[in-house]
C-alpha cells in the first residue's frame, strides 16, 4: 500500500518538473512578448499571486483530507459532476501535453533530424512515457526525482555560463509596456504555473496529506525561481523589446556557451537533459490522466487507460498543421483554458463544496 | 502465446519501424557525406546578387600529425559560386563538390565592403535561422573581396587554418586594434533599434596587396601592352600607414606569408556599413565596452624636447568604465570615466624613472592623449556616423519607466546631439625592469 503513495520530495519534484517543461517549451518567450522588459517584475508579481492562490486552494483541500478534486466534485454534485470534471481535466492534460510535445519534437526535428518525420520523434516520446507509466511502484515519480536535480543544475549552469553575454540594464524600462500591460494584461502569464492544475489531484497520492500546503507552496516558490532565472537569461542576452522570436529561446542561449576551443557546442548535452525532462513530464501527465479515468470509470486495470491516452497523446501531437498552430494553441487557447478550468471552475467547486460541508455540519 | 513472446515481437516490430524512420537522416547526413566549412565569404556577384565562397580543409589532412603549416595551406580548398541567396549558392556548391556543406564548424563569416554597403540583415537573419551556424562565428568586413581575403588566409605560425581563426577572439584583447565581433552579437544589435553594430575590419597585407597589383598588371599587360609600364608600379606606390591613429586593414606596412590582416572596426547603421574605425579608435571603443585586457599606446615623449620621439606605454584598465547618462532638455549628457594603470615600455638615456615628477609628467601626457582620442572617437561615432556602438542607450534606459516613453524619446536622433564628458584616471606605475638610466 505504501508504494502507491508519494513522499513530499517526490511531490515537489513532480510539480516543479511540470512547470519546468513549460518553461523549456517557449513559455519564457510568451512572458517576454507580453511584458517586455518588465518580465522579471511580472514574474515576481504573478509568483506572489500564484502562492496566495495556492494557499487558498490548499486551505479548501485541507477541509477534505486525502480527497482530490474528483472526490470533492462527487461530494458536491454527484457522479455527473465527477464525470464532467474528470473528462475536462483529462482532455486538458492530454491535449496540451500533445501540443507541447509537438513544439518540442518540431525543434528536435529542425536541430537534429531534418529528414525524419515528426511522427517518429513523437512516437518515441509517447512509447517512453507509456513504458514508464506501466512500471509498478510509482516508478514515474521516483524516476522524476532523479531527473529533477539535472534540470536544476543545467539551468543554473546555463545562467552562469551565459553570464558574460548578459546585459543587466536590459531590464529597463522597468515597467516595460506600462503598468497596465505589466500588472493587468501580465496576469495572463500566470498560466505558466501549470503545476497548480496538478495540485488538485495530489492529495490522494500523498503519504502525508497534512503537508499539502508546504509541498505546494515550496513547489511554486521553486518554479518561480526557475522562471526568474530562465526569463533573465533570455531577457538579458537578447533584446528585451523583442523584435525577433526564436523557436526555443533557451536553446538559442545554450548555443553561446563555449569554454575555450575544447568545450564547444554544449547544446547537445542540454537537449539530452531536456528530452529526459519532457519524457518525464509526459509520463506524469499520462499517469495523472489515467488515474482520473480509472477513478471515474471504476475499471480496475489502469493499463487500458494508459494505452488509450498514449494513443490520444500521439494523435494530439501530430495533427497540428505547423508551428504557428501550436503557438496559437499555447498562447491563446491554453491560457483561456487554464483560467477557465484550473482557476475559475475548480475554485468554484472547492468553494461550494466547503460551503456545503459547513451547511451540513 | 506467452506474454514475454508478445513483448519480444512488439519490440522487434518497433525496432524495424524506427530503424526505417530514422535511417533517412543518417544515410545522407553521415560524416563522410558532409563537407565542413572553415570559413565563408560573401561578395557582390558579377552575374547575380552574390558570390559565395566557402573554404574547406581536405578530409584526411587534419589527422596527419606530421603536417606542417605549408601542408595545411595546400590542403585548404576554396570554392565559390554565384546565386541570389546564400542557400542557393550553397546548394550549387553542394552539387559541385558532391557533398552536403555543413556550417557547424564555420569560424568566420566574411562580407566584402561593397556587399556590406547594401545591407546584410537578410544574410545574417538567414544564417542565424540555420541550426548549424554558431552565434560565436567571427564576423569580418573585408576591404578587399571576401574571396581574396579567404584565399590569402594561410596561417603563418599555426598548424591549422582553424587555429588561426581562433586567435580572432583573443588578439583584440591584448592589442586593441580590433574587437572580437560575432554574428550572434551582430544579430542582437540588429534587433535593437537604438544600438549600432560593429564588425572586424579585415584586408590584405602589403605582400598580398603587391601580389594582387602585380597580377592585375600582368593581366592588363596581356590585354593591352600599352598600359603595362604604368600599372606595374601600383603596389609600390600605394599609401602605407604607419601611425595607428590612421591605421585600418588594407593599408598597413605588414608583410608576411599570410596575406590577411585585421585592423580597426567596421561600423554599421542598422545593417548598412556606414564607416570605419581606425586602430586607436578601436582601442577607445574597447576601453568603453570593457573588452580590453591591455594594449600599447604611443604618445609624444613628454621627457624629450624632440616631438618626433615617441614613448610607448602598456595600459591596462583597473576598473570597468563608468558610464553615466543624464538627460537634460531632451539631450543626452554622457559622462565617461576610465581608470587605467600604465607601465612605461620605451625608456631613454639619463632619465630617472623613479622620480615622482617624471611619472607625473608622463601620466599627464598620457591622460591628455587618451582624453583627446576618446573625445575624437565619441564625436566621430555620434556626430559623423550617428550610431551608438557603445550601447550608451542601455544606460539611458533607466531614465524611462515605460517602453513607449523610451521610443518617443527617439534615442537615435538624440544621440547625434549628445554631449560627452570624458575623464581618465591614469596612474603610471613604473618602467618594467630598468628604473633608472
Amino acid at each position: 500500500m505504501e508504494n502507491t503513495k508519494i513522499g513530499s520530495k517526490e511531490a515537489i519534484a513532480l510539480l516543479v518538473t511540470v512547470i519546468f517543461n513549460h518553461i523549456i517549451a517557449n513559455m519564457t518567450k510568451s512572458i517576454i512578448d507580453t511584458t517586455s522588459s518588465a518580465s522579471l517584475i511580472n514574474i515576481l508579481y504573478i509568483g506572489i499571486i500564484a502562492i496566495i492562490y495556492t494557499c487558498i486552494i490548499c486551505y479548501f483541500l485541507n477541509k477534505f483530507p486525502t480527497l482530490d478534486l474528483m472526490d470533492i466534485s462527487e461530494y458536491l454534485g454527484g457522479k455527473f459532476l465527477k464525470w464532467g470534471v474528470g473528462i475536462l481535466f483529462t482532455i486538458y492534460f492530454i491535449f496540451f501535453a500533445g501540443v507541447l510535445l509537438h513544439m518540442f519534437a518540431s525543434c528536435l526535428e529542425i536541430m537534429y533530424f531534418q529528414l525524419v518525420k515528426i511522427e517518429y520523434i513523437v512516437c518515441l516520446f509517447v512509447i517512453c512515457a507509456t513504458i514508464s507509466c506501466l512500471m509498478k511502484y510509482n516508478a514515474v515519480y521516483r524516476a522524476n526525482l532523479i531527473i529533477f536535480p539535472l534540470l536544476i543544475i543545467s539551468t543554473l549552469f546555463l545562467f552562469l555560463a551565459d553570464f558574460p553575454y548578459m546585459i543587466v540594464e536590459k531590464m529597463y524600462p522597468i515597467l516595460g509596456n506600462g503598468w497596465y500591460a505589466t500588472f493587468v494584461e501580465g496576469l495572463s502569464n500566470m498560466f505558466v504555473f501549470q503545476g497548480i492544475a496538478y495540485i488538485y489531484f495530489i492529495p490522494s497520492k500523498l503519504k502525508e496529506p497534512n503537508l499539502l500546503k508546504k509541498i505546494c507552496v515550496n513547489s511554486i516558490v521553486f518554479s518561480c525561481l526557475f522562471l526568474l532565472i530562465s526569463v533573465a537569461i533570455v531577457l538579458f542576452m537578447f533584446n528585451g523589446f523583442v523584435e525577433t522570436d526564436e523557436l526555443l529561446p533557451l536553446y538559442s542561449a545554450v548555443k553561446y556557451i563555449e569554454f575555450g576551443s575544447f568545450f564547444q557546442k554544449l547544446d547537445s548535452a542540454f537537449v539530452l537533459i531536456w528530452i529526459i525532462g519532457i519524457a518525464s513530464y509526459l509520463s506524469i501527465t499520462l499517469k495523472f490522466s489515467s488515474a482520473i479515468l480509472k477513478k471515474i470509470t471504476k475499471i480496475e486495470n489502469e493499463n487500458i487507460f494508459i494505452y488509450l491516452l498514449a494513443l490520444i497523446l500521439f494523435v494530439g501531437s501530430i495533427w497540428q498543421k505547423n508551428y504557428a498552430t501550436s503557438i496559437f494553441l499555447v498562447n491563446t487557447v491554453y491560457k483561456f483554458s487554464f483560467f477557465i478550468l484550473v482557476i475559475a471552475f475548480s475554485f468554484i467547486i472547492l468553494l461550494l463544496a466547503s460551503i456545503k460541508k459547513v451547511i451540513k455540519k | 502465446m506467452s506474454k514475454s513472446f508478445i513483448s519480444i515481437i512488439v519490440f522487434l516490430v518497433l525496432l524495424v519501424i524506427f530503424i526505417n524512420g530514422f535511417s533517412a537522416s543518417y544515410t545522407s547526413r553521415q560524416l563522410g557525406n558532409l563537407a565542413y566549412v572553415l570559413a565563408m565569404g560573401i561578395d557582390v556577384g558579377e552575374n547575380s546578387k552574390m558570390k559565395v565562397s566557402v573554404q574547406f580543409t581536405k578530409t584526411n589532412s587534419v589527422s596527419s600529425s606530421s603536417s606542417s603549416s605549408s601542408e595545411d595551406s595546400s590542403n585548404v580548398v576554396l570554392v565559390s559560386g554565384e546565386a541570389d541567396s546564400i542557400f542557393s549558392a550553397i546548394n550549387l556548391l553542394n552539387s559541385y563538390i558532391g557533398k552536403e556543406i555543413n556550417l557547424s564548424h564555420c569560424s568566420i563569416l566574411v562580407f566584402s565592403e561593397d556587399f556590406a554597403r547594401n545591407g546584410i540583415s537578410t544574410e545574417i537573419y538567414s544564417l542565424m535561422n540555420n541550426e548549424e551556424v554558431r552565434p560565436t562565428t567571427n564576423l569580418v568586413i573585408s576591404k578587399c573581396d571576401a574571396y581574396d581575403y579567404l584565399s590569402n588566409s594561410n596561417p603563418n605560425i599555426e598548424k591549422l587554418t582553424t587555429q588561426y581563426y581562433e586567435t580572432f577572439s583573443i588578439t583584440g584583447r591584448f592589442t586593441g586594434y580590433f574587437s572580437h565581433v560575432t554574428i550572434g552579437e551582430f544579430f542582437n544589435s540588429l534587433s535593437e533599434k537604438s544600438s549600432g553594430s560593429t564588425a572586424i575590419l579585415g584586408g590584405l597585407n602589403a605582400t598580398a596587396r603587391k601580389e594582387n597589383s602585380n597580377n592585375k598588371s600582368d593581366n592588363s599587360s596581356k590585354d593591352d601592352s600599352s598600359n603595362s609600364t604604368n600599372s606595374s608600379e601600383l603596389g609600390e606606390n600605394e599609401n602605407v600607414v604607419i601611425n595607428p591613429e590612421n591605421l585600418i586593414a588594407g593599408n598597413s606596412s605588414v608583410t608576411g606569408k599570410r596575406g590577411t590582416e585585421n585592423f580597426g572596426l567596421a561600423v554599421f547603421n542598422n545593417d548598412v556599413l556606414c564607416g570605419e574605425l581606425t586602430a586607436v579608435e578601436s582601442i577607445c571603443h574597447l576601453l568603453i565596452v570593457n573588452e580590453l585586457d591591455s594594449c600599447i599606446i604611443s604618445i609624444d615623449n613628454p621627457l624629450l624636447e624632440d616631438e618626433a620621439e615617441k614613448m610607448e606605454l602598456l595600459i591596462f584598465p583597473t576598473k570597468k568604465s563608468k558610464i553615466n547618462v543624464d538627460i537634460k532638455d531632451d539631450i543626452p549628457h554622457i559622462s565617461l570615466k576610465l581608470s587605467l594603470d600604465a607601465d612605461i615600455m620605451t625608456i631613454n638615456n639619463n632619465i630617472d624613472y623613479e622620480d615622482e615628477n617624471v611619472l607625473l609628467k608622463i601620466s599627464d601626457s598620457l591622460n591628455k592623449y587618451l582624453k583627446t582620442q576618446l573625445t575624437n572617437y565619441l564625436t566621430k561615432v555620434s556626430k559623423e556616423y550617428g550610431v551608438d556602438i557603445d550601447s550608451f542607450s542601455t544606460k539611458a534606459l533607466s531614465h524611462f519607466s515605460t517602453i513607449p516613453e523610451w521610443e518617443s524619446f527617439d534615442w537615435n536622433n538624440k544621440f547625434k546631439e549628445a554631449t560627452f564628458d570624458v575623464s581618465t584616471d591614469i596612474n603610471v606605475l613604473s618602467t618594467m625592469l630598468i628604473t633608472k638610466t
